[in-house]
């Protein structure tokens, strides 16, 4: 507590080193990865090398950090211009204590000595990560096949290799008050809407927590809509969406450790869409797109229109397809509610147990849960042969999603349904689609409506939401981000 | 902090068209074959075209108030004591007239299979969306009532797929009925187009107050033309003395309706005007609320007032025994929002005598 309240405030360097040093000791104690390295300089006077021993190259600190300061007689050290000195290309003076520790804990090297009160503080990060690869869960055709790490500044250069331009901005924060987490805010200058970056640049910056063990928590926390299943920012592994939504002024949120980027503002149907419906003939995009829709579509009701006609409606159902129904249902002991939520169930624990397991593991999970829904379950009689091609038409639909987020979201709100189909029968899937579209209109991704542009109807938008017309017909940016520059390109 | 009752102009099209046809419509067609027989379309088209007056001025009524809402309008023309009483009036109007609107979706719902299902149950089911797109403000009803859009194209898709069966005969010769009879089918029509009388409660709620009066007026249209479309394509297939006897003509029409495909199209046809009725309570509940909370100036803990106009629409709701009492009612309720109109148009006027809060 104590400490907290000490960090809170602005704490000036001494020009005594012992209390300089004490501080940072009752900061670092207990901390064996931080070193203190003392060094005697100039006039016998005591100075330190302060640094993360793990997240710094130790040659070059050597060769190019501790030898040149060591060589200097004490004047050059008090001089004011001494780090454009030094050939140092990322340091600088930090006049305060709190400063100092934080730096030191985001793997900067910093330099303190008696009788000066300034620190240098130099940025000499080397730590291991990741190559660059190809998302495993974002795959695409036609486009670039790489994909973000876990590193904010290698994230950082892959936008930066991708958009020469000196438009392209990062807005940096710190959120966690335990862990410090660096998240950035990136966007172009002159086409995002300023008064998103500041909108959402508070949402992150007022949240509360202790830190964030990856973007997810992040992402809950901003929701304004914290019980609905539906995500409101595009969660991507690639570069080339970010640099779509980007031109489109939307923002992007990267948080450091994390290969994950969000993409606000968004809406509903910017889930339904892939990177694929551009890099292909806008022919080809279009019949994507709609497939895709009416894939979500049957994700959704499906199995609760099978529920709702066995139990309710049986008339609906066309006299030829009637008889087959029902001869696939007389040996099936249990009504279609239990019959479906058995299947469903069965093949969510597939789909789950598939996900954990190790890629040859998860092939056999396959082969078994084919087996038992394909076969076993009709020749035992547990479930019809109708509903199974019901199943698998629905499981099949709901990977056809290319957002996860969203795709579990309607497989989650499916459950619901089939139990509203099952207690009311039609009525329930009146009550559910007049609840879910006054749930899709009700919401909004960073204060814009998300549900456009359907509601609110924005006709000209609709050539890129369920269709997508050829490229040259795309010359404005879509509304939803607000960009300063609706005209994409030089504006001639 | 966003105004979350805030709407444009375009908004208020479809508040007017979902106000106007999710519940006249269903009983029209019948009640004006009994009085002008198949000429009951064009008592539809004069009553338009006289609700088109009255919408005109009703708006100027209301922009000389401009940003006041008919409550406090109320109060600045008849005083705090008469004012208030006439707004717990419009207020308790808002909320009988939902009543009896969720009644109507609960029978459409007992018509649809269940028949068994206890009103109590069905009544909550049902005010639940609403109670939670009212939550959201007049902006969400706004967007939700976008719906209306998706109701109309399956009405057409309707008509088309009954077209080829319309006996043009039927509709033969024009203004046969004669005038007297056409001029009381106004009358019955004028109730179908209720609706615009809620447009004062919002009023103070539209940002370009500039575009008000055209974009009533279009919606206006827009429910005449549904409304004729229904009147001639039910009278059209099946005649005027069949038409007399069918309790709900629409429902008749759905149920002609045939596809290889689907059976039994009226279920479908039920379930999108569920849907549509409930986009008519939905602008009745929120106008009774927002009426509600104005009239007895509630700023905060307004949940309490929305609970109490909830308990009460249902309550109210459940007291009819019998669907023979609920068209009664419906009935007299016409009268009462004819009234209310009625009501404007003399505020209007007494406008001109007591100018406290005209706006210059």
């Amino acid at each position: 507590m104590e400490t907290q309240e000490s960090s809170s405030k602005e704490l000036k360097l001494s020009t005594n080193i012992k209390d300089n040093m004490n501080y940072i000791n009752s900061m670092f104690n207990n901390c064996p990865d931080i070193i203190r390295k003392k060094v005697i300089i100039a006039d016998s006077k005591e100075g330190y090398f302060i640094y993360p021993k793990a997240l710094i190259n130790i040659d070059v600190l050597q060769r190019d950090f501790i030898k040149p300061i060591l060589a200097m007689s004490l004047e050059e050290l008090y001089d004011d211009d001494l780090v454009n000195k030094l050939s140092l290309s990322e340091a600088g003076y930090r006049y305060e204590l709190n400063t100092i520790v934080s730096e030191i804990t985001d793997g900067n090297i910093v330099f303190i000595f008696d009788g000066s009160n300034k620190a240098i503080s130099y940025n000499l990060r080397t730590f291991e990560s990741r190559p660059i690869t190809e998302p495993v869960v974002e795959k695409n055709n036609r486009g670039p096949h790489e994909g973000f790490v876990e590193t904010l500044d290698i994230n950082i250069s892959i936008l930066r290799r991708k958009i020469k331009n000196h438009r392209l901005k990062f807005r940096n924060m710190k959120v966690g008050a335990a862990s410090n987490n660096q998240v950035a805010i990136g966007y172009i200058e002159g086409i995002a809407n300023p008064k998103l970056i500041d909108d959402l640049y508070e949402k992150i910056i007022s949240i509360d927590t202790d830190g964030l063990i990856s973007l997810g928590p992040l992402e809950q926390l901003m929701k304004d809509n914290q019980y609905s299943p539906f995500p409101l920012y595009i969660a991507t592994e690639r570069p080339d969406k970010v640099m779509a939504g980007l031109f489109e002024g939307q923002l992007v949120i990267l948080l450091d450790g994390s290969p994950v980027v969000l993409l606000a503002p968004v809406s509903f149907f910017a889930f339904f869409q892939a990177l694929d419906d551009y890099t292909s003939n806008w022919l080809f995009g279009t019949f994507s797109r709609i497939m895709r829709l009416v894939a979500g579509v049957i994700a959704v009701f499906l199995p609760a229109i099978y529920i709702m006609i066995t139990s309710y409606h049986y008339y609906v159902v066309p006299l030829n397809l009637l008889i087959p129904l029902a001869e696939s249902r007389a040996k099936v002991p249990f009504p279609p509610i239990v019959e479906a939520l058995l299947m469903e169930f069965t093949i969510e624990m597939i789909r789950e147990s598939a996900v954990r397991l190790p890629t040859y593991i998860g092939g056999s999970v396959g082969i078994v849960g084919g087996l038992v829904i394909g076969q076993a379950a009709v020749q035992a009689q547990l479930v019809s042969s109708l509903f199974v091609i019901i199943v698998a038409v629905t499981a099949i639909a709901s990977y056809l999603i290319p957002s996860h987020d969203m795709g579990t979201a309607l497989r989650v709100i499916r459950f619901v349904l089939m139990i509203l189909a099952a207690g009311f029968g039609i009525c329930g899937v009146t009550f559910f689609i007049s609840l879910l579209f006054a749930h899709l209109v009700k919401m909004e991704s960073l204060g814009q409506p998300y549900f456009q542009p359907m509601v609110p109807t924005k006709l000209k938008e609709l050539k890129d939401t369920i269709i997508r017309v050829p490229t040259i017909f795309l010359k404005q940016r879509p509304d939803i981000a607000k960009p300063l520059d609706r005209i994409r390109g030089k504006n001639k | 902090m966003k105004n979350k009752n805030a709407i444009s102009s375009n908004q208020l099209i479809f508040f007017t068209v979902a106000s106007q046809v999710g519940v006249g419509i269903i009983f029209l067609p019948a009640q004006l074959a009994e009085i002008a027989g198949h000429d009951g379309w064009i008592s539809v088209l004069i009553a338009g075209i006289l609700f088109s007056f009255f919408i005109l001025i009703v708006a100027a009524f209301m922009n000389r108030y401009k940003k006041k809402s008919i409550v406090e309008i109320n109060r600045l023309l008849y005083g705090t004591y008469l004012g208030s009483i006439i707004n717990v009036c419009l207020a308790a109007y808002t909320i009988i007239f939902s009543a009896a609107i969720l009644r109507m979706m609960v029978e459409a719902m007992q018509l649809m299979g269940l028949k068994y299902t206890p009103r109590i149950v069905l009544t909550v089911f049902l005010i639940i969306p609403s109670i939670y797109t009212i939550n959201g403000g007049l902006k969400v009803i706004c967007r939700y009532l976008h719906i209306t859009v998706f109701i109309g194209v399956i009405l057409a898709i309707y008509i088309v797929l009954i077209l080829g069966r319309i006996r043009p005969t039927y509709l033969m010769p024009l203004g046969e009925a004669g005038a007297k009879s056409i001029f009381n089918g106004v009358w019955t029509s004028i109730f179908a187009f209720l609706g615009i009388e809620l447009i004062p409660f919002i009023y103070c709620e539209v940002n370009d107050k500039n575009h008000v009066v055209k974009k009533v007026l279009i919606g206006n249209l827009i429910s005449i033309i549904i409304y004729i479309s229904v009147v001639i394509s039910t009278t059209g297939l099946f005649g005027e003395e069949m038409i007399k006897n069918l309790q709900i003509p629409l429902l008749s029409l759905a149920r002609v309706c045939y596809s290889n495909i689907f059976e039994r199209l009226d279920l479908y046809f039920v379930t999108t005007w569920v849907m549509a009725m409930g986009c008519v309570l939905r602008c009745y509940l929120f106008s009774g609320y927002y009426g509600a909370i104005n009239a007895f100036n509630i700023k905060t803990r307004k949940w309490v007032v929305a609970l109490i106009i909830i308990v009460l629409v249902c309550v109210i709701s459940l007291e009819p025994r019998e669907f023979i009492y609920l068209k009664e009612r419906t009935k007299a309720l016409g009268w009462i929002g004819f009234s209310v109109i009625v009501f404007y148009i003399f505020s209007y006027i007494l406008s001109f005598i007591n100018k406290r809060g005209v706006s210059r």
